[in-house]
This record gives C-alpha cells, structure tokens and sequence, in this order.
C-alpha cells in the first residue's frame, strides 16, 4: 500500500515537471490577446502636467508612449491632426492631413517613449490635438488605423 | 569602305554618347520618400518572416528603426535643403536594402536555433520518462532501504 503511494508521488512529480517544461517550450512569447497601446505623456514623462494653454508658432514638448504586445515586431505610424471636440472619436480616424508623422518599429513587448515637439499655427480655443495609431498590415501593405488619443489646448497670440 | 568606316565611327560614338547619358542616370536614381518607405515595409515584411522562423531580429529593427527615422528627418528637410534630404533618403534605402540581405540568414539560423530547442526539449522529455520508468521500479526499495538505515537502532517496546 505504501508502495503504491510512493510509486505514485515520485512518477506524478516528474510527470509534474516534464508538463511544465513541455508547456513552458510552447507557451514561451505567446500574447494570448495581442494589443498595442498609444498613451501621450506631459512634458515629465507622466500622465500629467500637460499643456493647456500655448502661443501661436511657439514650440511645445509632449512625449508619445507606443507599447507593443502583439506577439511579433510591429511596425507603427502615430499621425498628429488637428480637430475640434465636434469630430471626437477614438475609433474612427480623423479626416484631416497630418501635420507631423512619427514612425517606428518595435519588438514584441517593447515600448518606446518618444520626445516630440511641436508648433500650432493658428489661434483656436479647444483645438483638439490628436495622435492617432496606425499598424502596418503585411496582408494588405499599408498602415491601418489603430486607436487614437487626444489633447485639447488653447492657442492664442497672433496668428501666423 | 570609307563610307562604312565612317558610319561605323559615328555609331559607335552614338552609343558611347548614350552610354554616357544612362550611366550617371541609374547609378545616382534620386530616391523618393514614397520609394524608400516602400523599401522600409519590404524590409519590414522580411523581418516579420525571419522572426515567425525563430530568427532573432533584435539587430534587424534597430537598423529598421534607422531606415524610419531618416526618412522622418529627410521629409522634413525635402522642402529646405533637396540635396541633404536625398542624401538621408539614400542611407535609409541602403539601410533597408541591408535588412532586407540579411533576413534570410536570420531566418536560417533561426530555424536551426529552434530544430536545436526542439531536439533538446526531446531529450529532457525522454530522460524524464525514463526518470518516471525508474522512479516507478526502484522508489519504494530506495524509501525502505534508507528508512532501514535511518532506523536500524530502532528496538521495539513490550507493550
């Protein structure tokens, strides 16, 4: 009877180990839901301090955070636009030119934090300062819209 | 004969004159920013195969990365400074061109890394079988055995 026992705790943990092992092997750098992530931080590198107020032509600082977890290398394109808080949604693009593009490309798991700056050119209260995501598609070879996030800042002084 | 001569002349210089004009044309070909971003997905799309082989693509993206962000300082210098900009647009193409040569053998020797892993993952799994064979056949003599010896100075007791 305890022989029975012993022979099955000692098989049951080396059968323990070898499914851990196997699965480990399998299970390795698989994103069970893959996702990317476009965050826009303030001047410190934190979700703070953002600019509200800035001068026409003046240039201002943000930094753009691009987090991929799609389980392969993806390769990005954050577009800057300029909106009103008429045209606000996250999940379509906004139909307006670009006014800055920023590209790169990421391993999986990695994240960048990107300085950018900026100038706006014209005076507007609540302009809707926009970064949209888009991921390239091997399938269909050209960049499709992600996700988009947004800022809104007063720019006033004389216009350029 | 003269006649002939002198055609002949005047073709061959016809065709050294063209030659000129093509040469200098393909080996400098100005580089778009669409052509080179083109470039920069091609390569992409090679860094995506080595990796899906098990390649290690680490240095592929940097270099990729490379390729973007000159593209992004040449676009913004295309309208201010054209000759500086080509300049950027043609090492972004070349550093594109490179990844794109070298994923092949990133993908090879990713392949090779994982059929390495794949044989390794065998042998631990066929040791640990073997391990549970011998485990199931000489555990409990092992147990009694040692509990022998750990209890050999045991007496029993009259109740």
């Amino acid at each position: 009877m305890i022989d029975d026992d012993l022979k099955v705790a000692a098989v049951g943990v080396i059968v323990l180990i070898a499914v851990f092992n196997v699965s480990g092997y399998y299970l390795a750098n698989r994103n069970v839901e893959p996702f990317s992530e476009l965050g826009l931080l303030g001047p410190t590198q934190k979700i703070a301090d953002y600019p509200t107020n800035v001068l026409t032509g003046q240039n201002f600082s943000l930094d753009l955070y691009v987090g991929n977890h799609e389980g392969e290398p993806s390769y990005y394109q954050v577009l800057t636009k300029l909106g009103t808080s008429a045209n606000a949604n996250q999940s379509v693009p906004l139909d307006a030119p670009a006014i800055a593009t920023y590209g790169m490309v990421l391993m999986n798991n990695q994240n960048v934090t990107e300085p950018i700056t900026l100038s706006l050119d014209h005076n507007g209260t609540n302009v809707r300062l926009v970064f949209e995501l888009w991921i390239y598609e091997t399938n269909t070879t050209s960049f499709h819209f992600y996700t988009s996030d947004w800022l809104y800042l007063n720019v006033t002084g004389p216009s350029a | 004969m003269k006649i002939q001569t002198s055609r002949a002349i005047a073709a061959m210089a016809a065709a050294c004159v063209i030659a000129l004009l093509f040469v200098p044309a393909s080996s400098a070909s100005a580089q778009t920013s669409s052509q080179v971003k083109a470039q920069i997905a091609q390569a992409y799309t090679s860094v995506l195969s080595a990796e899906s082989s098990g390649g290690n693509v680490t240095s592929l993206v940097a270099k990729l990365n490379s390729a973007v962000s000159l593209v992004q300082q040449a676009d913004a210098l295309n309208a201010t400074d054209p000759a500086r900009a080509q300049s950027l647009y043609s090492q972004a193409s070349a550093l594109a061109q490179q990844v794109i040569s070298a994923a092949p053998a990133v993908a090879a020797a990713g392949r090779a890394a994982v059929f390495d892993a794949q044989v390794s993952l065998a042998v631990e799994t066929a040791a640990l079988a073997a391990l549970a064979v011998l485990a199931y056949l000489y555990v409990p003599r092992l147990y009694w055995g040692y509990w022998y010896r750990t209890h050999s100075d045991w007496r029993v007791k009259k109740a």
